[in-house]
């Protein structure tokens, strides 16, 4: 299978300051029980490419994660529908 | 809706690698990569030892730790076999899968996806075997539809013991590894 991930590096740049004002938001409403539903309230302007974007920073930052549901469920950001499981979000570990 | 799994028997497999060449070609897999590998197992004491080949790969669960840890839904179940699949599209590389996978069949592809095997499901929509059985010159791979009580695999299942890897990690793989023993 061939397959391309999108590029999280170049062409979507939500830009730093955003990324912090996101993961400064995170911290602060922690415990989160549903990371996507989070993020996608927290950015209601920004498209999927941007949501995953800043997605992942939110991974990279140290977050502990885990499944919340075996059970994926629909999110919809702008006019995509999509469905995946819930990840909570109970702290953020020393990195 | 079929339920695709494999059945190996490990007293057939000679650890050829010819799964894992075969692999890697059909599915233009990236150098340093792999797909399905071989592992040799000894057990017993000397000199009651025994030794075990086995061609491993991903145990496409029906409880995939995978699927439920992927925030954005790439890693899911598709319709067609049940197959446990990665949309590359809808992947961000957190490598969330990779650590939740406790058989170590996924790795980041160098274009920033998780990849693993997929069955060749682009062979299986074709009426083909995966690569990986089609090529094994000792017959000792299986494929088919576990839910049909006819299919191959299934039978064997019925006539022969088997097992299946880290059991108690609640995953339900559907890649079977059968013995030399025939089932009591």
């Amino acid at each position: 299978m061939s397959g391309r991930s999108p590029d999280l590096n170049t062409e979507v740049q939500p830009t730093v300051a955003e990324s912090s004002r996101v993961l400064r938001d995170l911290e602060r409403s922690l415990p989160v029980d549903d990371l996507m539903a989070w993020l996608i309230g927290t950015l209601p302007l920004a498209n999927r490419d941007e949501v995953f974007k800043v997605l992942k920073v939110i991974y990279e930052a140290g977050f502990e994660i885990a499944s919340a549901s075996a059970t994926a469920q629909p999110y919809k950001i702008g006019q995509e529908l999509f469905q995946a499981c819930p990840q909570r979000v109970t702290g953020r570990g020393a990195r | 809706m079929a339920r695709f799994g494999m059945v190996i028997d490990t007293s057939k497999c000679i650890g050829c690698m010819d799964c894992v060449a075969a692999c890697k070609t059909e599915n233009d897999v990236p150098d340093g990569f792999c797909r399905d590998w071989i592992v040799t197992e000894v057990t017993g004491v000397f000199p009651d030892l025994s030794m075990e080949i086995r061609s491993e790969r991903c145990n496409m669960c029906d409880n995939p730790p995978c699927v439920h840890c992927c925030p954005t839904g790439a890693s899911h179940v598709s319709d067609f076999g049940k197959l446990v699949q990665i949309n590359a599209d809808m992947c961000i590389g957190c490598k969330a899968c990779l650590a939740a996978c406790p058989y170590g069949a996924r790795y980041t592809h160098p274009d920033g996806y998780a990849d693993k095997c997929t069955f060749c499901d682009h062979r299986l929509k074709v009426g083909q075997d995966p690569a990986c059985v089609a090529v094994c010159p000792t017959h000792c791979m299986h494929f088919g539809d576990l839910d049909d009580p006819n299919s191959e695999v299934t039978e064997l299942l019925n006539s022969r013991e088997s097992k299946t890897l880290l059991p108690e990690a609640g995953t339900e793989p559907r890649v079977h590894f059968l013995t030399d023993k025939a089932k009591q």
